[in-house]
């Protein structure tokens, strides 16, 4: 897999800064399957095509199969101001978790 | 709720959707403040709200009975326990009840109304009003409903409500001691009894099938510890058709006798509520990561598009919407046996003169500008000043419904042309 930087950004939709965005390889995302529980993320009920983890935190990592999109979505119990750093607290933890899989460039 | 999702059932060839027996459906806030606020403008706040309560007190009501009995909840706490659980697994908030045979009180944290109202409006504008009239009809059915009273004895006023800037929401709840007339049920059993012969129309495999996985999916769906539902990029409700009709068709008929000029008015607002229904619950599922997932993200064809929002509608609990023709860029024709509106007419008022689906009329009219007007493929953000863009003015296409099942017609049939 080739090297790639995410970029974390604002999901559509997000209202209060709760849905953030990046986007990843598909292939990463089967990666991210294993390696995320790995890294404390719980693996939440959901439909095979659109898996979703839980951070330790309580945020939501929502992972799209068919095009490598992926959404965090932070717990509401974040106060809005706070809820960018909470976002891309999550980010890192799974990019860095996806390291070893090719995301070398983080 | 590992109870309550086995008692879903859908009216097979028509995609209505029923909780024990009771007709419900998906809206989201967008829609929901919306469709409240068209009955404050058409009826005035104090009427409205007298509208919106005993709607709400009427369903509700429909609803905690025919869930009691199929659960057996036959005692005060058993019926006190399925009243707390029900109200946050549908996604309108939670609500703490306290009641005697005379009336009582009920607090409410994150009731949908009230809360998503403060969350869109909040900042920019101050309301006069409570806005949880939904909450306050649920709180007197539940408390009719613990207490054995008979249905309509007991009145709920908001005292409280955080979309007024209180720190919460509370109800007083008291009995009149009057009970209501009980207007004639709209089930499962009714409808069945009042549709006819089901539809297909253009790309009904590809239609069909989304609308199966999304039903699928939703089910999985229930409110978080809040009792609110965050999904698709809105807060959704499970909600009740029968509050929906009643209040629109209340208000509509009001309208009719009370100010006939007015009529056309109220009438373009509650297709407006449509019009709100497509382009914010459909329009940000189609962005959604869910959506993404379990169909792809919109590839910015018309006709795909078009198809996708049939799809929606039906996994919802619209109705069995078709696409009838397709005229790329000239003509859609939007059909269904029935859609949620329907039954509910004919059941309550008989025939009517006039076609009578206003969700229907303009939700076709936003599908036919959302499939040719919007650029999807750019991650559109759907917002106020886009809708503004879109809708307001004069607008590229116009939508008729030229028929309609309370009319004495075969199917609702809407009509959507360039201009």
């Amino acid at each position: 897999m080739s090297a790639v930087l995410p970029v974390l950004t604002r999901d559509h939709a997000c209202v209060r800064g709760m849905n953030w965005r990046f986007d990843l390889p598909p292939a990463a995302i089967e990666a991210a399957l294993d390696a995320l529980p790995s890294a404390g993320f719980l693996p939440c009920p959901s439909p095979e095509a659109l898996p979703s983890f839980q951070s330790p935190e309580g945020h939501r990592v929502l992972l799209v199969r068919r095009t490598g999109r992926a959404q965090i979505r932070v717990s509401y119990t974040v106060p809005e101001g706070q809820r960018r750093l909470a976002a891309e607290a999550v980010f890192t933890a799974v990019v860095r978790a996806l390291r070893p899989a090719g995301l070398t460039a983080w | 709720m590992d109870r309550l999702n086995p008692l879903r059932s859908v009216l097979t060839g028509h995609d209505l959707t029923f909780l024990a027996g009771v007709p419900f459906v998906y809206h989201c806030h967008h829609y929901n403040l919306f469709h409240d606020q068209t009955l404050d403008d058409a009826l005035g706040e104090e009427l409205g709200a007298q509208v919106r309560f005993r709607a709400a007190r009427s369903a509700c009501s429909e609803l905690l009975r025919a869930l009691g009995s199929v659960l057996g909840a036959s005692t005060p706490p058993e019926r006190a326990e399925l009243a707390s659980l029900l109200l946050p697994w549908m996604g309108h908030g939670r609500i703490a009840l306290s009641t005697s045979n005379t009336g009582g009180e009920a607090t409410g944290t994150h009731l949908h109304y009230g809360f998503s109202w403060r969350e869109k409006y909040g900042e920019r504008v101050r309301r006069e009003a409570p806005a949880d009239s939904f909450a306050a009809g649920f709180a007197a059915a539940a408390c009719e409903f613990i207490e054995g009273l008979p249905g309509g004895e007991i009145v709920a006023t908001e005292d409280q409500c955080i979309a007024l800037r209180d720190p919460g929401c509370h109800f007083t709840l008291r009995r009149t001691g009057r009970a209501e007339t009980s207007a004639p049920v709209v089930d499962l059993a009714a409808t069945e009894g009042l549709v006819g012969a089901t539809l297909e129309g253009l790309d009904e495999a590809r239609i069909a099938a989304i609308a199966a996985g999304l039903r699928d999916f939703v089910k999985g769906v229930a409110g978080d510890e809040r009792g609110v539902i965050a999904a698709f990029g809105v807060f959704v409700t499970m909600h009740l058709s029968n509050y929906y009709n009643e209040t629109i068709y209340e208000a509509i008929h009001h309208v009719e006798r009370s100010q006939p000029a007015l009529l056309p008015v109220a009438e373009t607002l509650f297709r407006e509520a449509g019009v709100q229904c497509v382009f914010n619950t459909f329009g940000n599922m189609l962005l959604s990561p869910e959506w993404e997932g379990l169909v792809g993200a919109p590839s910015g064809d018309p006709f795909e598009l078009l198809s996708s929002c049939c799809a929606i509608a039906r996994g919802l609990g619209f109705g069995h919407w078709i696409l009838h023709e397709y005229d790329p860029g000239k003509r859609l024709v939007l059909r269904a046996p029935v859609d949620y509106e329907v039954p509910f007419y004919l059941r309550r008022y008989g025939r009517s003169g006039k076609p009578r689906c206003y969700v229907l009329q303009g939700a076709a009219l936003a599908m036919a500008v959302l499939a040719h007007q919007v650029r999807w493929r750019e991650s559109p953000r759907l917002t106020e000043e886009f809708y503004l863009s879109l809708f307001r003015g004069k607008v590229a296409w116009a939508a008729e419904q030229t028929l309609c099942p309370t009319r004495g017609d075969a199917c609702c049939e809407v009509v959507v042309s360039a201009r």
